[in-house]
């Protein structure tokens, strides 16, 4: 958003903010300390205590177990808390029930058992790649070489958890951990197979014309690329959308690096969200820290970078650009495309270049709902999720023919990783809390399908 | 305005269960006004913020201070888009349509503008326009993607910046 507008819509929020009426509050406060462990909350109605009282009876009389047990945090690591994760206390029981008309009326309850406790996350960073997982939490880093249905903690005891700027990883390859160190980079690279960790210092020399000497990096963007390839794309901000990056490039695994000075008046002095290279020199970069963003390529491992060339794209004018996927020399990148008057006109489509990213061609445009559009491409298939109508879209051949099924995929999913051609995780967040209930747990699961997305069941 | 939660300082130990009251005290009316720009109804937001509170009880020995108003904040929005999802699958909770008359008294054209935007789209823009929190962290806060959130802030800025555009005023 521009400056001005972001100024005066701070303004008027501020000021909209300050009308809202505060209702008094010091009488719900709770009238005594709560015991660890153990959580009173004051602000709940009698009448839904009674209607809670009602519902625990029916279930008990009907003879189904309430469970106790909540969801259990992957192997190697703790559930620790995190404004992502909300609270992880006791599970509720499933309950389907029919509407009442008061409170005080005994609900018509439909009971089922409760399915087998989905595999919890301690939320945190989560990244995915192929059938490689890694998580990052206050706790640690744990690592899944199985979608996520096992995980083992990775230890690196040297590192603090608030340092890292980043991590990644690829299957049968190496994981990865940026970070800071000092006014630079400290990579961390491990054999995916396991083994000792090594580290190398990446610390930028920036031209002299550029003022952020003296700064610890902002951002670090940390990517394998095919055969040995891996970049690390470390970024200084010097305004609210102008940043500094200085590129990395590694043709060993990441074992060594060269560095890559950005140059004054380039193209790519904005924020990176992404950076895709084919080849050690040949790649493209999404940028922007507002949409609309661009996708620029450079020919020359960043030394020079021009916009992409894009053909058959609607003539609308917000394109969001998803990451670019490598795939083997071609790169294919997802684009949304919506005119920004017309927010019920929305199309997606896979863009594909063949030389590295200068050129690229448009598949079908698929025409999708306003409210959300989540993603992701392995090799030449590509799935979407459309969060609005429950649709999953799916091609298998770049995006040139779509198919459609509704995936029956529950609230609350928020990304969805192809483990394979017919294989995926969802990636959702649930909670059995609402203003009748203060035990519950609220935390960040997965879901997985190999059947094409069809069906889907808890990790 | 008490400002921005998230950038609220609880001075003492925040562990010590005496600062619970105080946390109640300094944290709730920013709290609960961030709620109410997103669900509308400041009975609402309050119960909503009073759930983040019994949340940061459970945790109470974990939480760090200057951790905790943003924590606040990042749960009660979350909890506040949640609401509306949990009404719908639990048939027996009212589908309470919003008072927001507070808003129509105080700046209907911006309200009325808000009100176009689903409450996902709300709490991004509280948290980005309000706070100052970037994308790839509101991304983080609500658990989606960061491009899906500048997504919502694009589609919320077409339809805000005409009514702002017709207020050169600025109020």
């Amino acid at each position: 958003m521009t400056d001005d507008f972001d100024r005066r819509l701070r303004r008027r929020l501020a000021l909209l903010a300050d009308a809202v009426p505060i209702p008094e509050f010091e009488r719900r406060l709770p009238a005594q300390r709560p015991r660890p462990g153990r959580v009173v909350w004051q602000g709940m109605p009698l009448g839904a205590l009674a209607m809670l009282a009602v519902v625990l009876m029916v279930v008990v009389a009907l003879g189904f177990p309430i469970h106790s047990a909540g969801p259990q945090p992957p192997a190697g690591s703790a559930a620790t808390e995190s404004p992502i994760a909300g609270s992880t206390t006791s599970a509720a029981p499933s309950l389907v029930s029919t509407a009442v008309a008061s409170p005080s009326v005994a609900p018509s309850l439909v009971v089922t058992p409760s399915p087998v406790p989905p595999h919890y996350l301690a939320a945190g960073r989560l990244g995915f790649n192929g059938l490689m997982v890694w998580n990052q939490t206050d706790s640690g880093i744990d690592v899944s070489h199985d979608a996520g249905r096992t995980w083992s903690q990775v230890g690196l005891a040297d590192v603090q958890a608030a340092s890292i700027l980043a991590i990644s990883g690829a299957p049968g390859r190496a994981l990865w951990i940026a970070a800071k160190d000092g006014m630079g980079v400290r990579l961390f690279r491990r054999p995916d197979a396991g083994g000792s960790w090594s580290s190398t210092l990446l610390v930028p020399s920036w031209p002299a014309i550029f003022d952020v000497n003296g700064q610890p990096i902002e951002s670090v963007i940390l990517t394998p690329g095919p055969a040995g390839v891996v970049t690390v794309a470390e970024t200084i901000g010097v305004g609210n959308s102008v940043a500094d990056t200085s590129l990395f490039i590694s043709t060993d695994d990441g074992m060594s690096f060269t560095q890559h000075q950005p140059s004054a008046g380039s193209l790519a002095n904005l924020y990176w969200e992404s950076v895709t290279l084919v080849t050690p020199d040949s790649g493209v970069v999404v940028e922007g820290s507002n949409i609309p963003v661009d996708l620029i390529h450079t020919p020359d491992a960043g030394t020079t970078w021009v916009t992409s060339l894009i053909s058959g794209l609607p003539a609308v004018d917000v394109n969001y650009f998803g990451t670019p996927v490598a795939n083997g020399t071609d790169i294919e990148v997802s684009v949304t495309s919506w005119a920004s008057t017309d927010n019920n006109n929305v199309n997606f489509a896979i863009l594909t270049s063949h030389d590295g990213g200068a050129t690229f061609k448009v598949g079908t445009l698929l025409p999708i709902g306003p409210n959300g559009f989540q993603t992701d491409t392995l090799g030449l298939v590509t799935w979407g999720f459309d969060w609005g109508t429950g649709t999953l879209y799916q091609t298998n051949d770049g995006g040139q023919t779509w198919s459609s099924l509704d995936a029956a995929l529950p609230n609350g999913v928020g990304r969805i990783h192809l483990t394979g051609p017919d294989s995926a995780v969802a990636v959702y967040s649930d909670s059995s809390c609402n203003t009748l209930r203060a035990d519950c747990h609220q935390g960040t699961y997965l879901m997985s399908t190999t059947d094409g997305g069809r069906t889907w069941s808890n990790l | 305005m008490e400002g921005s939660t998230a950038g609220m300082a609880i001075p003492g130990e925040v562990h010590d269960l005496d600062s619970l009251d105080l946390l109640f005290r300094r944290c709730q009316p920013a709290l609960v006004r961030r709620l109410t720009l997103v669900v509308g109804d400041p009975d609402e937001a309050e119960d909503i913020a009073q759930q983040a509170f019994v949340k940061a009880t459970e945790r109470w020995s974990s939480l760090s201070a200057d951790r905790l108003p943003a924590w606040l904040a990042v749960v009660g929005l979350r909890l506040a888009i949640d609401e509306r999802r949990r009404r719908r699958r639990w048939g027996f909770l009212p589908l309470q349509e919003a008072d927001a008359t507070w808003a129509l008294q105080a700046d209907p054209d911006l309200w009325r503008a808000l009100s176009t935007l689903d409450r996902r789209t709300r709490a991004a823009l509280v948290l980005t326009v309000l706070d100052g929190y970037t994308h790839a962290e509101v991304a983080t806060a609500l658990d989606v993607p960061r491009g899906t959130v500048s997504s919502w802030l694009s589609r919320a800025r077409s339809r805000l910046q005409p009514l702002l555009e017709e207020s050169p005023d600025d109020r």
